[in-house]
């Protein structure tokens, strides 16, 4: 088998597979989007409401509203880890948002009038600096999300944790951390510049909703992380062979936690927008959106073993979540249904993925 | 011995593209040892796997005990009493040893519960295990027992179905010297009870010392049957690869240079309380022998930075090297090259080009950004100055033969500036070419001036490619051969503990 160096070798298994049978096509997020595309055509045929600017808007606002948690879960699961945590993530991040923006807008609480101060009428609030306000208590509820990520990594990295146990616990703690510090009663935002976080939310570039643009911007971010810097390549490296990861000098401890922390922001934002959307955020939001979260991106091809996804399967996977949950609704079935169908389609995506490797 | 036990005729199977099996015979007689050699890919383990009734042959008939078979299912090959010691050992750790030999045929105690009868199953495994010499008992739980234990146990499955043929896939891959010769003699004892063991090995010693005849695939045909007294390591390699193979040593292009590196009491985490010395000069092969658990592996990893040094000095270039994780080892020039290429080298699912440049991806790295083209040419430059056979460097490496994977694991250090590189087993389960191929490399790459340490179990490997042979035993290191007194003998001796008889000139 010592063929010499240079040797011309011919292989007689390159470029037999058929375009449709390699590549993106025949990938699940390819499929999964042709799946998509099919749908979007039945739905126009079926509704004629489906494709008008106002339905599509509400459509791309809500799948928005998972994607970006997805987009952060998606690296986790990439690594083949897991995180539950999301949910609650999304909900106390978004409570430490308003609350911290409340209180530095009540002028007498500590510290407020590095903020605020009151207009002449003594009734009338003014900011001292326009934007601080949004900017510090955005940051604060990125921060609380920081700090649940890095336990979470810590957790799972150092202290050798299942990443599953520990997100699962970190879930409830962080709930119950929500309840405790609301009162149970969750919060709403307030203050002179609570309507910039709803404009900034809620508003439409463009014919576009806000949310679904900061989810383009941060899905390219994503792919070119992923993609073209070393730290997405070590992050397929860790979910493809951690043992070879770690010995090829990887430091597949700080990739570990540096994904969860990333999952954890991605979170938090997401909540901080769904409750600038919302008007506040209660103690019972985003309950269970973890499940959404991790069947769209498992939908959109990631695999919970570990070593593939990509935010593009990710928001493939939202918006046809989304588009079947308002398909049903346009159709006039039942809304129960919709639960038990994510249910089948996220059993169809994978299947259909198995049925593929088993015929190449 | 001429009673034919079974026959594979005229066996064939073609994979779309791929002709595995190719009109292949072979004859089994009762009682003997047939010993199966060829290449990697040369269709050994699909021909034991058509025997094993895992795959369907495309065309062809298997003649047991005078009844013809198309093909078989696994349940019909093991009534006919064909038992398979896998490669890749499929018991159940978690469960204990009478259990794993009676899976799938659990002894059942009467009544309408079914309860599986524990005492029974354990009573009638217990006369297999002394029949085999094992020291452990039915109720050892697998997870406990060592690789060589565990071969017992299966070679005990096997019995326990009344197995007339035992098939045995690369057996002594993982095992110490001392375990290897227990397996001999348990397939000796098989013999002479009448049980046949077809026999395959890349460990062509261990072939001339148990196998009555051996047949030789190669691409998928039976290329040559050797008897008993045609048996030499000549006539199998020429078979095997259709040439012969050069003598395996080169010798060093320049003398040894001073440098290199130099261990000094250094303890590892598996043996606290021993010290190991070693030295290894720039330009040099270092053989590293030893039963496996003597320490070798751990020296590695230890030295590359993966299990803590519990004491002792490092030294490079007679410069004191600190190794807290393998990335200062490979920021240092140490690369370890490791045992299991599979589990531990490659990142299977990515592809040649993505594995290659792994390690020094950073190094090309502008603001983050990975630079394609430049990580590129570098697995290109890799694949060629290694002979990688892959139509590109794009495919994932999961697809390519055992010696191309090792290639893109060594792709991956060469690509940097090794100053000092431990290859751990560097060619187990790789096939003969590419075994040479590597040598050819390590001795290319010790004429640069890099200090290597070649871990083996193989003792024609050993003897065969280093310029010293340092020999390790429990732990420590228990004496270090010159190449004038390389010999078989001298390496076991030092390896079960014993000094060489004179440490002048030995016998060859």
């Amino acid at each position: 088998m010592a063929t010499p160096l240079d040797s011309p070798l011919t292989f007689s298994n390159v470029g037999r597979d058929k375009w449709w049978r390699s590549g993106f096509f025949a990938s699940q997020t390819g499929y999964v989007l042709l799946a998509l595309v099919a749908l979007f055509v039945v739905m126009n045929f079926a509704s004629p409401y489906f494709l008008t600017e106002g339905n599509m808007q509400n459509v791309a606002k809500n799948f928005s509203f998972i994607a970006i948690a997805t987009l952060g879960v998606t690296f986790v699961i990439i690594t083949g880890g897991i995180d539950l945590s999301v949910g609650s993530v999304m909900c106390f991040s978004a409570m430490i948002t308003s609350m911290v923006m409340t209180h530095i807008s009540t002028p007498g609480m500590p510290g407020a009038d590095w903020f605020v101060h009151l207009a002449p009428d003594d009734k009338t609030v003014i900011a001292n600096m326009p934007g601080l306000i949004l900017l510090v208590s955005v940051l604060a509820g990125l921060g609380v999300a920081l700090v649940v990520g890095l336990v979470n990594g810590f957790c799972i990295a150092v202290l050798g944790l299942s990443p599953f146990v520990t997100t699962l616990g970190m879930l409830s703690i962080v709930r119950g951390l929500g309840y405790v510090v609301s009162n149970g009663r969750g919060s709403f935002p307030s203050g002179p510049e609570a309507n910039y976080l709803y404009t900034l939310t809620s508003g439409v570039v463009f014919g576009m909703p806000a949310p679904f643009i900061y989810l383009v911007v941060l899905a390219v971010v994503m792919a070119v992380v992923l993609h073209h810097t070393g730290f997405g390549r070590h992050v397929f490296a860790v979910g493809g062979n951690e043992k070879a990861a770690a010995l090829t000098g990887i430091p597949v401890v700080r990739v570990k936690i540096e994904i969860y922390v990333i999952c954890a922001l991605a979170a938090g934002l997401q909540g901080i927008i769904i409750s600038g959307w919302l008007g506040s955020a209660p103690a019972n939001m985003a309950t269970s959106y973890e499940l959404n979260v991790i069947a769209a991106a498992v939908i959109g091809g990631a695999n919970l073993a570990g070593g593939a996804g990509g935010p593009l399967g990710a928001i493939v996977g939202c918006v046809l979540l989304e588009v079947i949950r308002n398909g049903l609704v346009l159709a006039q079935v039942n809304s129960y249904w919709q639960q038990t169908l994510v249910g089948v389609i996220i059993i169809a995506a994978v299947l259909v993925d198995r049925l593929r490797s088993r015929m190449a | 011995m001429a009673e034919t036990l079974l026959e594979l005729s005229g066996i064939s199977k073609t994979y779309p593209g791929v002709r595995a099996l190719d009109d292949v015979n072979l004859r089994v007689c009762r009682g003997e040892v047939l010993g199966l050699i060829g290449e990697n890919g040369a269709g050994k383990s699909t021909l034991m796997r058509v025997l094993a009734g895992v795959i369907e042959p495309s065309a062809g008939v298997i003649r047991i005990g005078g009844n013809e078979h198309a093909r078989m299912t696994v349940t019909e090959a093991t009534q006919c009493g064909i038992a398979f010691v896998h490669q890749e050992l499929n018991l159940f750790e978690n469960l204990d040893v009478a259990a794993n030999v009676f899976i799938g045929r659990e002894k059942l105690a009467g009544g309408p519960l079914k309860l599986v009868d524990n005492a029974e199953m354990r009573a009638r495994v217990m006369p297999l295990l002394e029949r085999l010499g094992a020291d452990f008992t039915p109720t050892t739980l697998v997870d406990n027992l060592s690789i060589a234990e565990r071969q017992m146990v299966e070679i005990a499955k096997a019995l326990s179905i009344d197995a007339r043929v035992i098939i045995m896939d690369e057996p002594t891959s993982s095992l110490t010297i001392s375990e290897t010769e227990r397996l001999l003699e348990v397939i000796a004892d098989l013999k002479a009870h009448g049980i046949s063991v077809i026999y395959i090995s890349h460990r062509l010693g261990e072939i001339m010392s148990c196998a009555d005849r051996v047949v030789v695939l190669r691409d998928g045909r039976t290329v040559g049957e050797l008897a008993r007294d045609e048996l030499s390591h000549a006539a199998m390699i020429r078979l095997m690869i259709g040439r012969d193979l050069k003598a395996l040593y080169t010798p060093p292009m320049r003398a040894p240079e001073p440098g290199g590196c130099d261990i000094t009491g250094v303890v590892t985490s598996a043996f606290p309380d021993r010290q190991i010395n070693l030295s290894v000069r720039r330009g040099e092969i270092l053989g590293l022998a030893g039963l496996v658990g003597a320490g070798r592996t751990s020296l590695a990893r230890a030295v590359f930075g993966v299990d803590p040094l519990l004491g002792g000095e490092i030294r490079i270039d007679n410069t004191p090297v600190g190794v807290a994780s393998p990335r200062d080892a490979i920021r240092q020039g140490i690369y370890l090259v490791p045992e299991d290429r599979k589990k531990s080298g490659l990142v299977l699912e990515l592809p040649i080009r993505e594995n290659v440049t792994l390690a020094s991806l950073l190094d090309h790295a502008r603001m983050w950004l990975v630079n394609s083209a430049a990580e590129r040419k570098i697995a290109k430059d890799q694949a060629r100055r290694l002979s990688i056979k892959a139509p590109s460097v794009d495919i994932e490496a999961v697809t390519l033969s055992g010696g191309n994977q090792q290639k893109v694991v060594l792709g991956k250090w060469l690509s940097m500036q090794p100053r000092v590189m431990f290859f751990d087993e560097p060619t187990r389960g790789i096939d003969v070419g590419a075994k040479s191929e590597i040598y050819a490399l390590m001795r290319s790459l010790a004429d640069q001036g890099v200090a290597i340490v070649m871990i083996s179990s193989d003792m024609e490997e050993v003897i065969g490619v280093s310029d010293r042979v340092a020999v390790m035993h429990e732990g420590s290191v228990s004496g270090v051969l010159e190449r004038d007194q390389f010999s078989e003998y001298n390496v076991l001796r030092l390896a079960v503990g014993h000094a060489l008889e004179t440490m002048e000139t030995a016998a060859p």
